[in-house]
C-alpha cells in the first residue's frame, strides 16, 4: 500500500477518474471528454494517481493510455479486513438476538 | 481523409488514405528527415528514417518525453517506408496521383480502442504536415495539444466509423 492512500482518494476528481478507468483504459483526451474538466486538471490528478500506484500508463497510438492497477486496491481491502470482522460480529450478534426472540405468530 | 480498419493475425490495423498536393519525393523527405519530423510528427527521431535498422523514436507529449525503440524494416524511396515504434508497426506507401501523392498509412495498434485514437492523432499531424509541405508551417500538434484542436470530436467520429 502507498505510504498513505487516503489523501490520494480523498480528492473527489481522483475517485471519478478511478471510476472511469474501471470501465476501460482511457487516454487523457478521453477522460477530459467524459469528465468535462480541463486537461491540466486531469493530468495533474493522473500524476498523483500514478505516483501512488493506483494507475499505470502504456504508450499506444501516439498517446499514453491509463489503466487501473489492482495492488493498491488489494492493500486497501486487507486494511479494511479487521473492520469487516467487526461488522460480521455485529451481524452474528443480531442473528443471536433474533434467534432468542419468540417467533411471531403466523397470521 | 479516408479511414478503415482491418483485423489481422497480428492485431488491429488502421488504414488511412490521404491525398497530398506534393510529389512523393517531397513527401518522402517529410516522412524521414528528423528536422521535418520535428515540425509535424508525434515523435522525434534521432536519425533519418531513410536507412534500415534500429533507432529511438521519442514520443512528445507536452513536457513529457517517452523513448521507444524502433526498427526501420523497409526504406524504399520514394514509395515505401516501414518501421516499428514500440509495439506498433507503421507502413507508409506513397503513390504519384494527380500531380501530388496518394499517401496510405497502415498503423498496427495494440487494441481495437486504439484505432480511433490513432486516426484522430494522425488526422491532426497530417494537417500540420501538409501546411509544412505548402511552405506555410504551423506549430506541431501532438499529445495533449491535440485536445485544443478538436481531438475529442475527431476521435468520436472515427470511433463511430471504425469500431
Amino acid at each position: 500500500m502507498p505510504d498513505d492512500p487516503f489523501p490520494v482518494l480523498a480528492e473527489p476528481m481522483r475517485r471519478r477518474i478511478l471510476a472511469e478507468l474501471r470501465g476501460a483504459d482511457r487516454s487523457v483526451g478521453e477522460l477530459v471528454g467524459t469528465l468535462g474538466v480541463p486537461q491540466p486538471t486531469v493530468s495533474k490528478h493522473l500524476k498523483v494517481l500514478r505516483d501512488a500506484g493506483f494507475v499505470s500508463a502504456r504508450v499506444a497510438a501516439q498517446q499514453r493510455i491509463y489503466r487501473l492497477e489492482a495492488a493498491p486496491f488489494e492493500a486497501l481491502a486487507s486494511w479494511l479486513e479487521p473492520y469487516r470482522q467487526l461488522w460480521t460480529r455485529h451481524l452474528d450478534a443480531l442473528e443471536r438476538h433474533l434467534d432468542a426472540m419468540p417467533e411471531e405468530e403466523e397470521r | 481523409m479516408n479511414a478503415s480498419a482491418e483485423s489481422t493475425a497480428e492485431g488491429w490495423v488502421l488504414v488511412l488514405v490521404r491525398q497530398l498536393r506534393h510529389p512523393p519525393a517531397r513527401v518522402w523527405t517529410a516522412l524521414t528527415e528528423p528536422s521535418e519530423l520535428a515540425a509535424w510528427a508525434p515523435f522525434a527521431a534521432e536519425r533519418s528514417l531513410a536507412g534500415t535498422g534500429e533507432l529511438t523514436l521519442t514520443m512528445i507529449d507536452g513536457a513529457e518525453r517517452v523513448d521507444l525503440p524502433a526498427t526501420v524494416t523497409r526504406a524504399e524511396p520514394p514509395r515505401l517506408l516501414e518501421y516499428s515504434w514500440g509495439d506498433d508497426l507503421l507502413r507508409w506507401e506513397l503513390a504519384p496521383a494527380g500531380g501530388g501523392t496518394r499517401l496510405t498509412l497502415r498503423h498496427r495498434v495494440g487494441t481495437r480502442d486504439d484505432l480511433a485514437r490513432a486516426a484522430a492523432g494522425w488526422h491532426l499531424c497530417l494537417d500540420v504536415a501538409e501546411r509544412l509541405l505548402d511552405g506555410a508551417p504551423v506549430p506541431p500538434i501532438r499529445g495533449r495539444e491535440a485536445l485544443e484542436h478538436g481531438w475529442t470530436e475527431l476521435h468520436d467520429k472515427y470511433a463511430a466509423q471504425l469500431t
